[in-house]
């Protein structure tokens, strides 16, 4: 059936793929984390000359594929001068992208506040800044755990479209692998895997951790996230 | 758990089954229809063993009705529609009939204004009224009421019973799971008292009240009564 | 550099984007009749078919769409079954919506107050009639702001089908802006023509969350 020599011949090559997915990944989620923080943040304030661009950026990113604001980072960028490499635009528009969801989780997570805490901290003659930094979104990130976690899962997915770009992620290696060998079932199968045991691995983490804070809730199920789209 | 239930309900009783909670009285309830599978031992119901065929189930099913204590009335419909659905899909009796006789249930329940409300827009007591017209479309020859009242606020328990005690009065063969040691005292021929799974007590309603045999049951009446 | 007039452009465009729009009664047909029943399958706990589906369902949800879409196009002429771009399109989006409907479905089914199963069940109702006049219509009201999100899901991953040869309003835009050198001319049209499309059902979708909150 599968050619297991040619899978341990390939092995090492898929190693490196996922660490490439890996990092583009995490250095995606970091940034990402920052925009959504950010801007989820400026999304509970009143002014219209907040909200409306914050409308703009996340109805943009939420109402377009990810493909179209890849091909805008690395085609669109470079005729105003800024020059980008692949690896670079991949950041830029993965960033961006899991920005405006995760400012969603942010803005849901700050609504669900408890409005006593910020008056408690104001009335100790904590700053905005400092309520901010010590009282509200410690509460706000321990609570949107489980979600941001789902946020991560669906970025390391969204990753593959690296591969566009000719970056050396899980599935651009897949594809040359497959093209190379004309073995595409251990070409695929293998990086599938892959991407299966970190989707697992995330899921049980995101059970875990709400399990925790509502025992029985989610014991019924053996694996996968709860919640999805 | 049930242990050694041995009870028979003939026409026209009017059975209500009380006693602590956990003692096994919804259990027993909704053994009747089947809601809730039992392991050994038989239950004929309108002469009919239900465990034996699906048939025989689903024979009883038609001919008999539950009112639950959530009431659990189907709130994507009508309360028109909740009462004449069975009717149409299940007895297969045409709509214009199935509603002409859901319009005189709910009269008879009191909810003439309601027929096009949906389930969401009344209040308990006129759910519970809802739910009881909606058992008695399927002309059923036995009532099942599973905890009817306790669901409801104080100020509406009356209206429910009121129905309930005009069924009796009007000959329904009823089984009853409730704390409502007053309506029992009404209308109950016979009461039983269950504890532990086991019926500890089934006698006629005036021995219940008057002379109750166990001790159980004497200290269960001291703390309601 | 070649001048194609803003009006060509649109036109050329928006008649790609119809292809990306044709994949969506059938893809959408297709997964909430198969979700649907692989909801209830697994709700039910049908041994062996039960796992078995849910291994499936949590391997497509757990991959990227873009890896499914080449192992479908370049492994499948290896068992004999060689699929255009097109076919590839429809089968992969199928595969997608329907493994995450389910799952979508399956939560609304859990979810699902257990009295309504018992009170069809008490009127003397046949599974069939349960299942199609009590459980179905509230399951598919409840569901429906995902449903909507599914749709809006399907719509932007028919662009990634685009990376095995489909014509459609992605590649399409690549083409014009290998002719004009202006990507954001391309890119902006492609985008509006998306916006026009899905930013109302984002919005349809939140309101009819806030409506089964309520």
């Amino acid at each position: 059936m599968l050619d297991m020599r040619l899978i341990s011949q390939y092995l090492p090559e898929f190693f490196e793929a996922l660490f490439e997915t890996l990092k583009v990944a995490a250095l995606s989620g970091v940034f990402a984390l920052i925009i959504g923080t950010v801007v989820g943040i400026i999304s509970t304030m009143k002014s219209k000359l907040a909200i409306i661009p914050v409308g703009i950026y996340t109805g943009f990113i939420r109402s377009t594929p990810l493909l179209v604001q890849l091909y805008f980072v690395h085609y669109g960028l470079p005729i105003t001068g800024i020059m980008l490499t692949s690896f670079q635009s991949a950041i830029i528009a993965f960033s961006l992208n899991s920005g405006a969801y995760i400012s969603e989780i942010v803005r849901g997570g700050l609504a669900s506040m408890d409005k006593g805490q910020s008056e408690a901290s104001r009335a100790l003659g904590l700053s905005w800044f400092q309520t901010m930094r010590l009282i509200i979104l410690p509460q706000v990130f321990k609570k949107i755990l489980p979600p941001l976690i789902s946020q991560f899962s669906y970025l390391i997915k969204d990753t593959s479209l690296a591969a566009v770009l000719v970056i050396p992620e899980l599935t651009y290696t897949a594809r040359k692998i497959a093209a190379r060998t004309y073995m595409p079932f251990e070409s695929f199968g293998v990086p599938m895997l892959m991407y299966f045991g970190i989707y697992l691995i995330l899921a049980l983490l995101s059970r875990f951790i709400s399990g925790k804070k509502e025992p029985g809730r989610s014991a019924r199920r053996w694996f996968g996230f709860g919640k999805v789209v | 758990m049930l242990k050694n239930i041995d009870l028979d309900v003939y026409e026209s009783d009017v059975l209500v089954l009380c006693g602590p909670s956990g003692a096994g009285k919804s259990t027993l309830l909704r053994c009747i229809n089947m809601l809730e599978h039992y392991h050994e031992g038989t239950i004929d119901v309108l002469g009919k063993d239900i465990k034996s065929s699906r048939a025989n189930l689903s024979y009883v099913r038609k001919n008999s009705g539950m009112v639950f204590q959530h009431f659990n009335l189907f709130p994507h419909i009508s309360v028109m529609d909740n009462v004449a659905l069975a009717p149409i899909h299940v007895k297969k009796i045409p709509k214009d009939q199935a509603y002409e006789k859901a319009k005189g249930l709910l009269d008879q329940v009191g909810l003439s204004a309601k027929y096009d409300a949906y389930p969401g827009q009344l209040s308990g007591g006129q759910k519970q009224r809802v739910a009881i017209a909606r058992a008695l479309a399927m002309d059923p020859k036995l009532m099942l009421f599973d905890e009817p009242t306790s669901a409801l606020d104080p100020e509406m328990i009356k209206e429910v019973l009121d129905v309930m005690i005009k069924l009796a009065l009007g000959g329904m063969t009823m089984i009853i799971v409730s704390h409502e040691m007053g309506f029992a005292r009404e209308v109950a021929n016979k009461i039983g008292f269950l504890d532990d799974g086991k019926i500890i007590e089934l006698t006629p309603k005036n021995e219940f009240f008057t002379n109750p045999r166990s001790e159980r049951t004497k200290e269960f009446l001291s703390k309601i009564l | 550099m070649q001048d194609i007039s803003l009006m060509q452009q649109l036109s050329r465009l928006g008649i790609a984007f119809l292809s990306n729009l044709a994949f969506l009664p059938f893809v959408l047909a297709i997964g909430i009749i198969l979700g649907i029943v692989i909801a209830f399958v697994r709700f039910h706990r049908i041994p062996v078919l039960s796992q078995t589906l849910t291994v499936l369902v949590e391997i497509v949800r757990g991959s990227p769409f873009l890896i499914i879409v080449y192992a479908i196009y370049f492994a499948l002429p290896y068992v004999g079954i060689e699929l255009g771009a097109f076919q590839t399109g429809i089968v992969v989006l199928s595969i997608t919506a329907t493994a995450y409907l389910s799952e979508v479905f399956r939560s609304g089914l859990v979810a699902m107050d257990k009295g309504q199963f018992e009170a069809a069940e008490a009127l003397g109702m046949s599974y069939f009639k349960k299942v199609t006049l009590i459980i179905l219509p509230q399951i598919i009201k409840t569901t429906m702001p995902s449903i909507v999100g599914q749709i809006v899901m399907t719509i932007k991953d028919t662009s990634i089908v685009s990376l095995v040869g489909m014509v459609e309003i992605v590649r399409t835009s690549r083409q014009i802006m290998q002719l004009t050198l202006n990507p954001f001319m391309a890119f902006s049209i492609v985008s509006v023509f998306f916006i026009l499309v899905c930013y109302p059902l984002i919005i349809v979708s939140k309101k009819l969350e806030g409506g089964n909150n309520r």
